[in-house]
């Protein structure tokens, strides 16, 4: 089955070359945006230097690592990863994600719910094994789709 | 000038310390509690064999299968205050790596989050809250701690005619979060918390939960352990009514002036103290005892705030439960179509209904998800009840705010029993299915105490015994078991005062039946909001029955006592042995009386909503 776990190397291949033909189209781009830095705990350093914590408001998150990306919740998930849609199929490529903690897979989640409602559905590329093995631990396999 | 409150006074009360931890203590525990199994058992044998009124099963019957269930209670007892088993405290954590494995990952501090919740509270008595989070201390400068408030009131100034939490928020410098809705209750606003939020451990507040400065010093360390998902710190109620002589209540209430009189009065009932935690509300016994133990089965449960929690680990099961929720539908629709491709088509109606839901959605939200966390064979999380009190709060100023709070523990724990029986759970410890076992087993009692209550009455006006006689036998069996059940409570509760929870656990029986018959009809149990406040509604409703009761048992032994004098009573001793138990019964079921008419000397008000 094309959208299960165990994906063919072959239709890897195909959305590798997919990939850079979609992006040069811009009406068929949903986000292309290059990973966004979250971490936003840089500025405190700074700001805090008695023991007691820093108060701040709530802000946008800015500047972090990438490889943070899919620890936190609450950010929008779209603008945080690169991505295509081609046919009715949103795919993300996900080469740059070495990790993966429960709150980015319920933000990945709410990217799927969000997008199902409006009728798109998501594919992963490039997904590493440890990732995909992490998925189906929780029981996701069968609702999330890798290529 | 800030908004005064009735708890201002009790600002400087210092906290309990906790009880320190002794092994040959817990070895007489021991011993006597298997020496109390023992004679129970001898006991509850002679009962059922021996003693039972053939000419009187109706009423010999009910007591004695009520003395068997209590007997249940005392195992289930000693078995939970078995030992102490107070996980190693560990300095504060500073970096990531110190509490989970990177994975590859580059390090950094950790972030926390210290959440603070509130629906209609007085936003000045939430102000304090924010106040005192902002105090804490912590001895990383780079470990991010963010406050936010969330506040599922919604008062953020749009409503005139309510208070402005937003402000008080902003005048703070604290983040605010509020949602357009109310779904799931507390348990719906921390999800709304967590969707907004980064922190890697989040602490939970209610809205008059004052965190201590070394709130978070004492209780990261322990997330040096990866398996551990919460640590609970004990609720102290800092304004509980203090005592009083009673001879001060005694002048008051007749109005004394003579000094001579007063003088008097005071040598005599001066030493006598009365009205100390008048609605029993000191939680100690079970902080520092219940759950403290439950540490040795790995069994504590999260109790809703003073917490603070690994996200990942509620995250995890937010996800695992979210795949689960897809797995049932799934099913379902199986069982009703049979065909595998109509529900391909169908599996984005699943998917969208689905939702990812941190914390379970119920009255009980917080036993309830530790009753998931535990039963994760995957990863066996770990709950650890702190000694050290790390915070403070407020109790119930009233017997009606107090009933429906304690009515809420009740049938959520209830509801839990019917639809989810952690005894029944897969992933549970033998330990943890008891320990969980014993929480909802003492909102069953009820049924025995009620039985207990009225078997003086039944036979003041039956004259009929439940026993053959009140014999040496008996005695023999009762009192020995009785002796040593006394004893095994006195060491397993050491330095603890008993009494009060004693007269509340009788005293409580009709809410908790009425509780018990909410969830048996299967209605749905509401989260309420636990006004904190002073607020003196009608009260009498929750103690009719008590009043009934304790009427009936006066008239019956006054009706008895005539029999007595006119040498027309069949047994001089049943009418002993009754009257003998009728005053505790009395004594008992008053507490909740007196508290129903309860009023502080200085009626200063503060408003919970």
């Amino acid at each position: 089955m094309e959208n299960s776990l165990n994906a063919s190397q072959e239709s890897d291949k195909a959305l590798d070359r997919l990939i850079p033909e979609a992006s040069n189209d811009s009406k068929l781009i949903i986000e292309t945006k290059e990973v966004r830095s979250l971490d936003d705990s840089i500025n405190l350093e700074t700001n805090s230097p008695t023991i007691s914590p820093t108060v701040q408001k709530d802000e946008s998150s800015t500047n972090a690592e990438t490889e943070e990306i899919f620890q936190l919740r609450g950010e929008d998930v779209k603008n945080t990863l690169s991505g295509v849609y081609f046919q009715g199929v949103q795919y993300f490529d996900l080469k740059n994600v070495n990790f993966i903690n429960n709150t980015g897979i319920a933000n990945l989640i709410d990217l799927l719910k969000s997008l199902l409602e409006q009728g798109v559905v998501i594919k992963f590329v490039n997904v590493k094994d440890k990732i995909k093995t992490k998925f189906k631990s929780l029981g996701l396999d069968s609702i999330f789709h890798f290529s | 000038m800030s908004k005064q409150f009735y708890f201002d006074k009790f600002e400087d009360r210092k906290p309990y310390s906790a009880i320190t931890d002794n092994k040959y203590r817990t070895w007489m525990f021991q011993f006597f509690g298997i020496v109390t199994i023992v004679l129970g058992i001898a006991y509850l044998n002679w009962r059922w064999r021996y003693s039972l009124n053939p000419d009187a099963l109706w009423f010999a019957i009910p007591l004695v299968l009520a003395e068997t269930l209590s007997y249940v209670s005392t195992i289930l007892v000693v078995f939970n205050f078995w030992s102490y088993k107070d996980p190693k405290k560990s300095p504060p954590v500073h970096y990531l790596s110190e509490i989970e494995d990177l994975q590859g990952r580059r390090d950094r501090p950790v972030k926390i989050d210290i959440f603070i919740a509130t629906y209609n509270e007085d936003v000045e008595l939430v102000r304090q809250s924010i106040i005192d989070a902002k105090k804490i201390i912590y001895p990383f400068s780079d470990v991010q701690i963010k406050i936010y408030v969330l506040d599922d009131g919604r008062r953020d100034g749009r409503d005139p005619a309510k208070e402005n939490m937003k402000k008080v928020a902003e005048e703070e410098g604290v983040n605010y979060k509020i949602r357009e809705h109310n779904k799931g209750y507390k348990a719906g606003n921390l999800k709304n918390a967590l969707e907004h939020t980064t922190g890697d451990l989040f602490a939970i507040l209610d809205a008059d939960t004052r965190a201590f400065p070394s709130f978070l010093v004492n209780t990261t360390g322990y997330f040096r352990r990866d398996k551990v998902a919460w640590v609970q710190t004990p609720q102290w109620f800092y304004d509980t009514s203090e005592a009083e002589p009673l001879s001060s209540v005694i002048n008051r209430n007749l109005k004394i002036e003579n000094k001579n009189l007063i003088r008097l009065v005071d040598s005599v009932f001066g030493r006598i103290k009365i009205n100390e935690d008048i609605f029993g509300n000191d939680p100690r016994l079970f902080y520092d005892v219940i759950l403290r133990k439950r540490n040795f089965y790995n069994a504590a449960f999260c109790c809703g705030a003073g917490s603070i929690h690994r996200r990942d680990a509620i995250m995890n099961l937010a996800v695992k439960d979210f795949a689960d929720g897809i797995k049932r539908l799934e099913e379902d629709l199986l069982n009703k179509h049979a065909a595998s491709n109509i529900i391909e088509d169908q599996k984005k109606d699943l998917v969208l209904k689905q939702e990812i839901i941190p914390f379970k959605f119920h009255a009980s939200e917080d036993i309830y998800t530790s009753i998931m966390l535990h039963a994760d064979k995957e990863n066996r999380w770990e709950s650890i009840q702190h000694p050290d009190i790390e915070c403070k709060m407020l109790s119930t100023q009233d017997l009606d705010s107090w009933v429906k709070q304690h009515q809420r523990y009740a049938a959520g724990s209830l509801d839990i029993a019917f639809k989810d029986n952690p005894v029944f759970k897969n992933g549970l410890t033998l330990g943890q299915k008891i320990s969980y076992f014993t929480t909802i087993w003492s909102y069953f009692a009820p049924f025995w105490i009620l039985i207990f209550l009225l078997s003086p009455v039944a036979f003041f006006f039956s004259l009929a015994l439940p026993v053959q006689a009140y014999s040496f036998d008996f005695f023999k069996y009762f009192l020995p078991f009785q002796i040593m059940n006394t004893i095994t409570i006195m060491l397993g509760c050491w330095g603890i005062s008993t009494k009060r929870g004693d007269q509340y656990y009788i005293s409580s029986f009709w809410f908790m039946l009425m509780a018990l018959l909410t969830v048996l009809r299967g209605k749905e149990v509401k989260f309420n909001v636990t006004p904190k406040g002073k607020h003196f509604a009608k009260n009498t409703q929750h103690i009719l029955p008590h009043i009934i009761i304790i009427s009936l048992t006066l008239i019956g032994m006054l009706y008895n006592a005539i029999l007595l004098y006119l040498g027309k009573h069949p047994t001089a001793s049943g009418f002993a042995a009754n009257a003998f138990w009728c005053i505790f019964n009395i004594v008992a079921l008053s507490v909740m009386i007196r508290a129903a008419y309860w009023k502080p000397l200085e009626t200063d008000s503060v408003d919970g909503n």
